[in-house]
């Protein structure tokens, strides 16, 4: 619709709308049949019920919304001041006036982590429960909801009083009013576990003494409301609600809240009561540091405490054991129920012994050992505790069992903004064009993070291994194939190294951890691939053998583990990878076919086996794409001719074979999407082999159709660059296999397909290696067709435009050595010119055959000296000084 | 007060004087100090707060803007300018977890989420975001309106007076778009 249209669109409907039943009918029947329709569609859409669109997303105006709230009304309650205001959000007096009576009511607000509609949401379940707590030391959940503007709130009754702590100390209670006061407060929070409900957060600050002298207990089971779970959030969300000077050491750690929680808050309340005091000093403590403390600092004994107003009596220690065994860092020693705890105080009013008894030696050093054995101790004490304490009363399963400290989740936290950052983000832009550099940055500020972090991981093994599995996916994206940057493959290479040097600090204390050996494993293969990229052949080959010998020792270790054991047979075809540029194509193929023979062995026993049948696919696909490359050479430096034809007989046979189980795989796992791009490329691979081998008829129309695949990809999403890359690849091997068939217009014609969509995908992206070199190879493949027909100066014009992007891409940083494209394009150049300048004598042709063969030969040197040349490559030196001579010499003879 | 602070407010300062492209210039910035107060405050400073995206909003408009040197106004276009920011990420984030979905690149995707992203179910974001870009080319000044109530919640006092226009207008504006972004929504 043009703006015109709309505004008339617009305004009718607006006529429209203020109208209803017939006089709306009747108004829109005069509308004319062009507008009619839409304006019809409109008023439907109005009428319906539908609200996806009337709750915002996010409220930025909250804050000063928050401001004015004094004198409004929130749900049926009118709010007439602000009481206070913490964390969680502001408590305001408020009262409900339906003109029958008055109820004062204390509403809040809140400010929660939490949707609104996420809060709402849990309310209705929770409020049930909620409001049947229904006890006379608790304050009554009224109600909750939104407020007009969204915000979550919810309504109790209102109590006249002041905190506990301000209570005792305004009263001048003596240590037994206090106690009993203390008995009330337990009785409450008693009563709710019996109805299943936790408090989580209990403090003075939420348990309020009236006017009456009476204990409310504020809050109850909001903290659940406000907490997100572990299945809906992700591990280690749990943060926020607690207030850490009261919360037990197994929140603090994030673990599983049980009853045990509360009565651990109950032992700080006591303490607190008995000496004024808190247990341990929380404030101002970073998150690491109270860890801790709540895990091994020592707790003064209350009577140990001097207290100007409150003079403990005589049987201390029993006062000092009670409250001792409630704070006690372990679930299962501490009072397995409010109602043990709240009973040994009233033996301890009545001068009965106590259950509670001091820590033993023996004790002492059992505790000692298990802290010591770890986190599957922890879980085990975890369990143990669950099984012996009250296990009717838990809200959470085992397995929903959050992480071990909060300086873990802090870690977490980071790790996953990084991931956040890093994949969410990353991905949702990566398929737009030019975004690159967005990219970067947001691959930068991740890795900032981390490093950041590894400052503050010190040696706890486990957070050392988050953060070794943090630099891998980083290091993932930064080496992703298509998406990334090439530039940004060092910087990949950099992360999986951090990785590697984690898990060799943590091997060096630790030689045999399985753990650490798989994570050492994972991130040497990610590096050594990332090395092959980066042209770093050496390295590549060293890291390779240690993958060997890691995946070995894995191996071994774990006999009978086939995941293990897959790893160990991949490990030498990525060893092939790593060796091809130095040693050549047949030390490459020798590996691959260990690595498939030691595939295809194993799948014997484990025929359905997913990875170890994609570990035979894949060395065979690679046999067959280095034996073509290999008789590549054999052609161009005058080999057999049977040995040529043979080599290309078995590549097709190699090919055929990856082709065919390729298929079996995608049937067995049609649930995988990765087979589809999967069997797509293969099949390319298969057809040009089987034109190659004169069976262009069959081949020709296998690659048509991966070809008609990936256009299809690309029709459906006009912006999806991999695709487009995909189908401007999978036309250069079309143009192959025409040209193998003898079809040369059609092969040019393939290649110029495939040139258009390559020149869209570099205009867009102008820094991506993989799409410029793409652009290189396919300008001299057209150029090499055209050369071979005789069309030499339309072959040069080629060979000429791909020198272009040769110098496009030593624009970018260095990666695989551009140097080799260069010198391909200066001797396709050249012998293009040499050629020329044999059939015209022309001097211009001779000087350019001969400044571009030259310069090949500069840059062969130079590579050869530096030992950077590579076995696959060492002919053209060869053939390019023969070439030179050649010419010099023909000139000569002129 | 920092260089970005200053940068900000000036820039604030120059689109409330009328220059449009200042708005635009605005957007990466905020943007990006969004992200930056979310790795901060994952710091944990403040062990009490979740990672709330209106907090973070408020929180990057109290580091951003020199509160002394712009006046109601400019808060307005600073929350204009979020609104965008917040489309942008929230249709981002869509965007990626319908690719989760789908399975691409499904190792390199995390499930993990960190912010506290309101999820709105119910809506389509992705074709949302499309529709609200047509209108755009229809109403430039009917698009923004969309963009600030729906992906900022502002209420229709702040954007009549960000728009220079009247409640009733909003009120009536409001109406056309949601109908017409409902029945695109429909088809």
């Amino acid at each position: 619709m043009s703006p015109e249209q709309w505004k008339q669109v617009k305004a009718l409907f607006n006529e429209a709308a203020e109208l209803s039943g017939e006089a709306q009918r009747t108004f829109v029947r005069s509308i004319d049949d062009e507008i009619r329709p839409q304006i019809e569609k409109m008023l439907e859409a109005a009428a319906t019920e539908e609200q996806v669109l009337d709750a915002p997303v996010i409220e930025l105006g909250e804050v000063w919304q928050e401001e004015q709230i004094v004198g409004q009304k929130v749900g049926e309650y009118k709010i007439l001041r602000e009481i206070g205001t913490g964390g969680m959000g502001s408590v305001y007096e408020a009262i409900r006036d339906d003109g029958e009576f008055e109820q004062r009511v204390a509403i809040k607000l809140i400010k929660s982590g939490l949707g609104s509609k996420e809060i709402s949401g849990r309310f209705r379940q929770e409020r049930q429960i909620l409001a049947s707590l229904e006890h006379p030391h608790i304050a009554r959940l009224l109600g909750g909801g939104l407020t007009e503007k969204g915000l979550p709130y919810y309504a109790m009754e209102f109590i006249d009083g002041m905190p506990i702590d301000e209570y005792c100390r305004e009263k001048g209670l003596t240590v037994n009013e206090r106690l009993h006061l203390f008995r009330q407060v337990c009785a409450a929070v008693s009563y709710a576990h019996s109805r299943l409900v936790v408090h989580r957060d209990l403090k003075p600050g939420n348990i309020f003494v009236n006017n009456d002298g009476v204990v409310k207990l504020l809050d109850f089971g909001i903290s659940k409301v406000l907490t997100p779970d572990a299945s809906e959030m992700g591990t280690a969300t749990q943060m926020g609600i607690m207030t850490p000077a009261y919360a037990s050491p197994e929140q603090v750690r994030g673990e599983t809240v049980t009853t045990s929680t509360d009565v651990y808050s109950l032992g700080v309340i006591l303490y607190e009561l008995l000496t004024d005091r808190l247990p341990y000093q929380t404030k101002g403590k970073s998150i690491a540091e109270l860890l801790r403390i709540v895990s091994d600092a020592k707790i003064t004994k209350p009577s140990e405490i001097r207290h100007d107003s409150l003079v403990l009596p005589k049987t201390k220690g029993d006062l000092d054991i009670i409250t001792l065994k409630a704070l006690n860092k372990e679930i299962e020693r501490r009072y397995s129920s409010v109602e043990q705890f709240s009973e040994d105080i009233r033996r301890y009013l009545n001068d009965l012994p106590v259950s509670a008894q001091p820590d033993s030696v023996v004790y002492r050093y059992r505790k000692f050992l298990q802290r010591n054995k770890g986190p599957v101790l922890a879980a085990a004490a975890v369990f143990t505790a669950l099984v012996i304490g009250i296990v009717a009363t838990l809200y959470q399963s085992l397995a929903a069992r959050q992480q071990q400290a909060i300086a873990e989740k802090r870690f977490e936290q980071v790790r996953k903004l990084a991931n956040n950052v890093v994949f969410k983000y990353h991905d949702a832009i990566a398929k737009l064009p030019g975004s690159t550099e967005t990219r970067e940055m947001l691959v930068k500020d991740a890795t900032e993070y981390l490093d950041n972090l590894g400052l503050d991981a010190g040696d706890n093994p486990q957070l050392q291994v988050e953060l070794a599995q943090a630099y891998m996916k980083i290091g993932n994206v930064q080496g992703a194939a298509y998406l990334a940057n090439i530039g940004a493959t060092d910087q990949a290479a950099a992360s999986y190294q951090k990785s590697i040097a984690i898990y060799d600090a943590l091997l060096a204390d630790e030689p045999g951890n399985l753990t650490y050996l798989a994570g050492l494993a994972d991130a040497i293969e990610q590096k050594c691939l990332v090395l092959v990229r980066l042209g770093r052949w050496k390295d590549a080959e060293s890291l390779g053998e240690r993958n060997v010998e890691v995946t070995a020792k894995i191996a071994q270790k774990r006999q009978g583990d086939i995941e293990a054991t897959a790893r160990h047979v991949r490990s030498f075809h990525i060893l092939g990878d790593a060796v091809n540029f130095l040693r050549g194509h047949l030390a490459s193929i020798e590996l691959y076919k260990k690595s498939a023979a030691e595939a295809e062995s194993l799948l014997r026993s484990v025929p359905e086996h997913e990875l170890m049948q994609r570990n035979l696919i894949v060395p065979l696909q690679r046999m067959g794409t280095k034996s073509e490359l290999y008789a590549e050479i054999l052609k161009e430096t005058g080999g057999s001719k049977d040995e040529i034809t043979t080599i290309y007989r078995d590549a097709e046979e190699y090919h055929r074979r990856t082709f065919d189980l390729a298929n079996s795989l995608r049937k067995q796992f049609p649930e995988n999407g990765i087979y589809v791009r999967y069997i797509s490329a293969i099949r390319i691979n298969f057809g040009t082999a089987l034109a190659r081998n004169g069976k262009g008829k069959e081949g020709i129309p296998l690659i048509e159709q991966s070809c008609g695949e990936f256009r299809n990809a690309v029709k459906a999403d006009p912006k999806d660059f991999e695709s487009k890359r995909d189908e401007a690849e999978c036309l250069q091997y079309l143009a192959f296999a025409h040209d193998a068939a003898g079809n040369n217009s059609a092969a040019i014609r393939a290649n110029e397909d495939s040139l258009r969509l390559l020149e869209e995908i570099t205009r867009n992206d102008p820094k991506n290696f993989e799409f410029l070199s793409q652009a290189h190879l396919t300008y001299n493949n057209t150029g090499d067709i055209l050369f071979r027909s005789g069309q030499t100066a339309e072959a040069i014009k080629y060979y000429k435009k791909g020198l272009e992007f040769v110098g496009r891409l030593s624009n970018l940083q260095n990666v695989v050595p551009i140097d080799l494209l260069h010198i391909d394009s200066d001797r396709k150049i050249g012998e293009a010119y040499a050629e020329m300048s044999k059939k015209v004598s022309s001097r211009e042709s001779f000087d350019n055959a001969r400044t571009h063969l030259e310069s090949a030969q500069k840059v062969l040197i130079k590579l050869k000296e530096k030992n950077e040349l590579g076995k696959n490559n060492e002919y053209k030196l060869k053939l390019v000084e023969e070439r030179l001579g050649q010419l010099i010499n023909s000139e000569i003879n002129r | 007060m920092s260089d970005q602070t200053t940068k900000i407010t000036s820039l604030l300062n120059e689109a409330k004087d009328g220059r449009k492209s200042a708005l635009d210039e605005l957007l990466p910035l905020v943007y990006s100090e969004l992200k930056r107060i979310a790795g901060k405050q994952l710091s944990f400073e403040r062990p009490n707060h979740t990672l709330q995206a209106t907090a973070l909003v408020n929180e990057a408009y109290m580091v951003l803007v020199n509160q002394h040197s712009v006046d109601w106004q400019n808060r307005l276009h600073f929350f204009s300018i979020a609104s965008e920011a917040m489309r942008r990420i929230l249709v981002n984030h869509a965007v990626a977890r319908k690719a989760q979905k789908r399975g691409d690149g499904a190792t390199l995707l995390s499930i993990d989420e960190v912010i506290s992203f309101p999820q709105k179910q119910d809506v389509d974001l992705i074709m949302l975001d499309e529709a609200l870009t047509r209108l755009q080319e229809m109403d430039e000044q009917q698009a923004k309106l969309v963009e600030m109530k729906f992906f900022g919640g502002l209420t229709n006092e702040e954007i009549a007076d960000f728009l220079g226009v009247s409640v009733s207008t909003v009120k009536r504006e409001w109406a056309s778009a949601r109908a017409w972004l409902l029945a695109e929504l429909k088809n």
